[in-house]
């Protein structure tokens, strides 16, 4: 446990043990419709999530969409407005902004080689650009292309950088 | 600073199952988990239920958490079929 976490949750005991995948589609995978009388669908149950690679956000998401939940339903008139309001705040809380801005980088994620051969290819290009062991070193440049080489081909490479420049 | 760790069966004690006995929700084919070497579902599982017993892949469908992760992380497509459980059946998570 992170000594930050564990600071938090000192001295409390586990109520219920869970599991589950996380939405990793973000805006194009949020379900067309977020309410209906009576319900508002906030977080992980709206697939609130952001997976850019880097990170993977959805706790934060799920606050958002928490609070715009709450604002909806107290400032509300009738039930019937709830849902459209829970939208607006949703919007406003900049949520779907979010959302949005990377609502294509999931595609980076459809490119198989994104899990074996480019891992691959970044360590050995490390270890290549590392190492020091006393004989005549290849020139790097030309070192960096053969790694590359090894490991995805220049059509694979160019076909895929595309496909990432577009989705980013 | 303490909090007490449980371990996994510690951990799913503590939750309600409604078992849907004689229709399991995740199938696993033995026959293709025999042939497969990397065997992830061992170490994936939260709830533990994949378990080498006599160097055989042994599934336990009971104490499933419905996360999905071994429909995700089998290679070898030994894990043949998943679905939830049936409505009203699996387990009930009552605070999240």
């Amino acid at each position: 446990m992170h000594p930050a976490i564990l600071a938090l949750i000192e001295g409390g005991t586990t109520v219920e043990y869970g599991a589950h995948l996380v939405p990793e589609m973000g805006y194009r995978g949020i379900p067309e419709k977020l309410y209906r009388e009576g319900i508002v669908v906030i977080g992980d149950a709206a697939r609130f999530g952001i997976n850019t690679g880097l990170i993977i956000r959805g706790m934060d998401l799920a606050m958002v969409s928490g609070l715009a939940a709450a604002r909806a339903i107290l400032q509300a008139q009738d039930t019937s407005h709830v849902g459209p309001l829970y939208m607006k705040k949703l919007e406003e809380l900049l949520l779907l902004g979010e959302e949005r801005s990377y609502q294509n980088f999931h595609r980076v994620f459809e490119i198989p080689r994104m899990f074996r051969e480019v891992p691959k290819l970044a360590n050995e290009a490390m270890q290549f650009l590392f190492t020091v062991d006393g004989k005549i070193p290849t020139p790097m440049l030309h070192g960096l292309l053969n790694v590359a080489r090894r490991n995805v081909s220049l059509g694979q490479m160019l076909a895929d950088g595309w496909k990432v420049y577009r989705s980013l | 600073m303490s909090i007490k760790r449980l371990s996994p069966e510690e951990a799913l004690a503590l939750n309600k199952f409604a078992v849907d006995e004689g229709h399991p929700h995740i199938v696993v084919d033995k026959a293709i988990c025999a042939n497969c070497t990397d065997r992830v579902c061992l170490v994936v599982c939260p709830a533990r239920l994949y378990r080498l017993k006599d160097g055989q892949v042994s599934f336990e469908f009971a104490g499933c958490l419905e996360c999905g992760t071994c429909r995700v992380m089998c290679k070898e497509g030994g894990v043949t079929s998943w679905s939830y459980p049936r409505a009203t059946f699996g387990v009930t998570y009552r605070t999240s």
